[in-house]
């Protein structure tokens, strides 16, 4: 410990007093840390923003629609005939697996209240166990009842940003809004829930299913979406095999048919991230690794050259009393500390790259523990690596010919 | 009778370098008692560097023994070897051999440093034997602001830190002027009048006066070895 500390104020010294070279030897370390530090912020922060959002779906809930999820069959997809309600009262009807089905459509419509004015605003047609598999509790007034959907009532459920935009302070329940110029009852404002992959969860209202199709028929064209809440969360795959046989029987596929729609659940979603990001971090490994060890060749160069200008210095210490391990330490630690310098400088550089990309894009970054010790971490075993052979060359001068070196 | 602190019995040393052996000492004898004042004299090549090398433990001889204050220098490995040239010998060189970046305080501290002695110790001692070659005043100075005397006396101070048994000088004037060398060399009269063993590596006869021993070498043997009868100046 005693040596330890002396050595790294001689190097501290050392590498103060060439300040450019000591600079530009790290500087490769630096480039290397960065790089890891900044995509695996990245990633990290992408990973955790995409589950969050993912979160607030459910993972019990199954989504069923014309399009499968992480595939990109997309062509091929588009020509499958669109799902419908009775598809969705077909599964409801003869499932025991399953604790909610609601079918859905999505489409766009304008708000209007008094003078104020909000067009395309997204409108989504249901039936009330939609509240359930989608999350959607109301945070006043009620969702709707099946009698309603039954009826095709006026009757609408505002996004809680548009309660917010068009009553401020007022309370919206009771009060008649337009929607396409057609007037609605409010019965209820939905809690704050967020953006869901960049569309505002807080931007839309709610009809009954049966109404949309009355008023709104433009909408149709989508085709509808089910979701389905499971009531056992621990039988997904039986219960998603289960809606599968159940919709090829409503929709007369025959045995050797492919299926003509997709069973989905959020858990692919975050397959197919995992395989992208996983991917990601074995290339982002290979190319911080090639510049560590470009940096690491550096680090070697100058140390070799460190250790010929300091041949007579390393003579006298020799002749004072000091042992090779003691001139190996000192020259290992110096190649330590000017790494870890090259190290935190890239950590600092990573974050603030990645803090300056996600201050203009939606995607968050995360400075974590982790990416601080492997950038340390590898910074270090770099400076251990790569100075140990400048070192040893060092300890091993003969004391002799290092005093009359000139 | 006095212990003798060196005793050399037949040292040889002997380098390859090209096809043919040279005989850098050819069969050296030589006891040294604690106290004295001994120059070393010598034509190039005549071998004194290469006594003063063992002398120093910077090197160990090819056949002979060496006891340096009763260690057995020929059985000592690396590390030994190092721990006795921290303890026991006190080394001036004739380039000084200063740290460039560090402060002369600095300089005098490194041998304990090497003896691990606690950092307020080794300021409190190196202050001291700064003060005592003169350099109270010049303690923060780094070496490029010092004169070569000045420097001189860092080195002697450095040699003196850990109370060795011999400070071993190599042409500690060869890179001063006339006037500093005698400063230089009345420093080391004063060293030996308290009682310091002192062993001067040199070829100019003026300095080996000051010693109370003189040994000559000629080609790796002893020519002469006999007290100094002049009173020194």
């Amino acid at each position: 410990m005693y040596y330890i500390w002396e050595s790294i104020k001689i190097s501290l010294t050392i590498i103060t007093e060439n300040k450019l070279r000591s600079f530009l030897t790290l500087l490769g370390i630096m480039i290397g840390v960065t790089t890891i530090i900044f995509v695996h912020s990245v990633l990290v922060g992408a990973e955790k923003f995409i589950v969050q959002e993912l979160s607030s779906l459910g993972s019990n809930t199954i989504y069923i629609s014309k399009y499968s999820w992480g595939n990109n069959d997309w062509k091929k997809e588009r020509k499958r005939k669109s799902l419908s309600i009775e598809n969705a009262d077909f599964i409801r009807n003869n499932s025991n697996l399953l604790e909610y089905v609601s079918p859905f459509i999505s489409s766009l419509c304008h708000v209007k209240y008094g003078s104020k004015q909000l067009t395309y605003i997204s409108l989504v047609g249901t039936t009330e166990s939609y509240e359930y598999t989608s999350d959607s509790s109301p945070s006043s007034g009620r969702f709707f009842s099946s009698a309603e959907v039954d009826r095709g009532s006026n009757i609408v459920i505002l996004g809680n940003q548009i309660a917010d935009v068009m009553f401020g302070n007022i309370d919206p329940v009771g009060q008649y809004i337009k929607l396409n110029g057609r007037n609605f009852y409010i019965i209820g404002v939905l809690e704050k829930k967020g953006e869901l992959f960049g569309s505002n969860m807080d931007e839309q209202v709610i009809v009954p299913i049966t109404t949309l199709k009355k008023y709104f028929s433009y909408s149709l064209r989508g085709g509808v979406n089910i979701s389905a809440k499971a009531k056992y969360p621990t039988r997904m795959n039986e219960t998603m095999d289960n809606i599968t046989s159940l919709l090829r029987v409503n929709r007369g596929l025959k045995p050797d048919e492919e299926n003509d729609f997709s069973v989905n659940q959020i858990s692919q979603i975050l397959d197919f991230l995992n395989k992208i990001t996983g991917g990601l971090q074995i290339l982002l490994f290979v190319i911080g690794s090639l510049s560590l060890l470009v940096g690491g060749i550096g680090i070697m160069n100058i140390m070799l050259v460190s250790v010929t200008q300091r041949t007579k210095e390393i003579g006298t210490r020799k002749a004072l009393g000091a042992t090779k391990n003691l001139i190996l330490i000192q020259f290992v630690i110096e190649s330590v500390i000017l790494c870890s310098f090259g190290g935190f400088a890239g950590i600092i550089a990573g974050f603030s790259v990645a803090a300056l990309i996600s201050s203009f894009t939606p995607l968050p970054y995360s400075i974590s523990l982790v990416s601080m010790i492997i950038g340390v971490g590898f910074s270090t075993l770099v400076g251990i690596v790569f100075g140990f052979y400048p070192a040893n060359k060092a300890a091993k001068l003969n004391p002799i010919n290092a005093l009359r070196y000139e | 009778m006095e212990e003798n602190l060196i005793k050399i019995e037949n040292i040889r040393k002997t380098y390859t370098p090209g096809k043919e052996k040279i005989h850098a000492l050819d069969g050296i004898s030589l006891d040294i008692k604690k106290g004295e004042y001994i120059a070393i004299m010598g034509a190039s090549g005549s071998g004194k560097s290469t006594l003063m090398n063992i002398i120093g433990c910077l090197d160990v001889a090819t056949s002979g023994k060496y006891y340096l204050n009763k260690h057995n220098v020929e059985s000592l490995n690396d590390n030994e070897l190092a721990t006795i040239r921290n303890k026991e010998i006190g080394f001036v060189f004739q380039t000084f051999n200063l740290l460039a970046r560090s402060t002369a305080l600095h300089n005098v501290e490194l041998p304990l440093i090497y003896s691990k002695v606690s950092s307020s110790q080794r300021k409190e001692r190196s202050i001291a034997a700064l003060k005592k070659v003169g350099l109270g005043d010049r303690m923060m100075h780094k070496p490029n602001e010092l004169s070569g005397g000045q420097k001189q006396r860092v080195a002697v101070a450095r040699a003196l830190i850990n109370d060795p048994s011999i400070i071993l000088a190599d042409e500690p004037t060869g890179n001063l002027d006339s006037k500093t060398s005698i400063d230089i060399m009345n420093l080391f009269n004063e060293l030996h009048e308290e009682g310091n063993t002192i062993i001067v590596v040199t070829h100019e006869p003026d300095i080996a006066e000051f010693a109370k021993r003189v040994i000559h070498l000629k080609d790796g043997k002893i020519e002469q070895d006999y007290l100094n009868g002049l009173v020194t100046k």
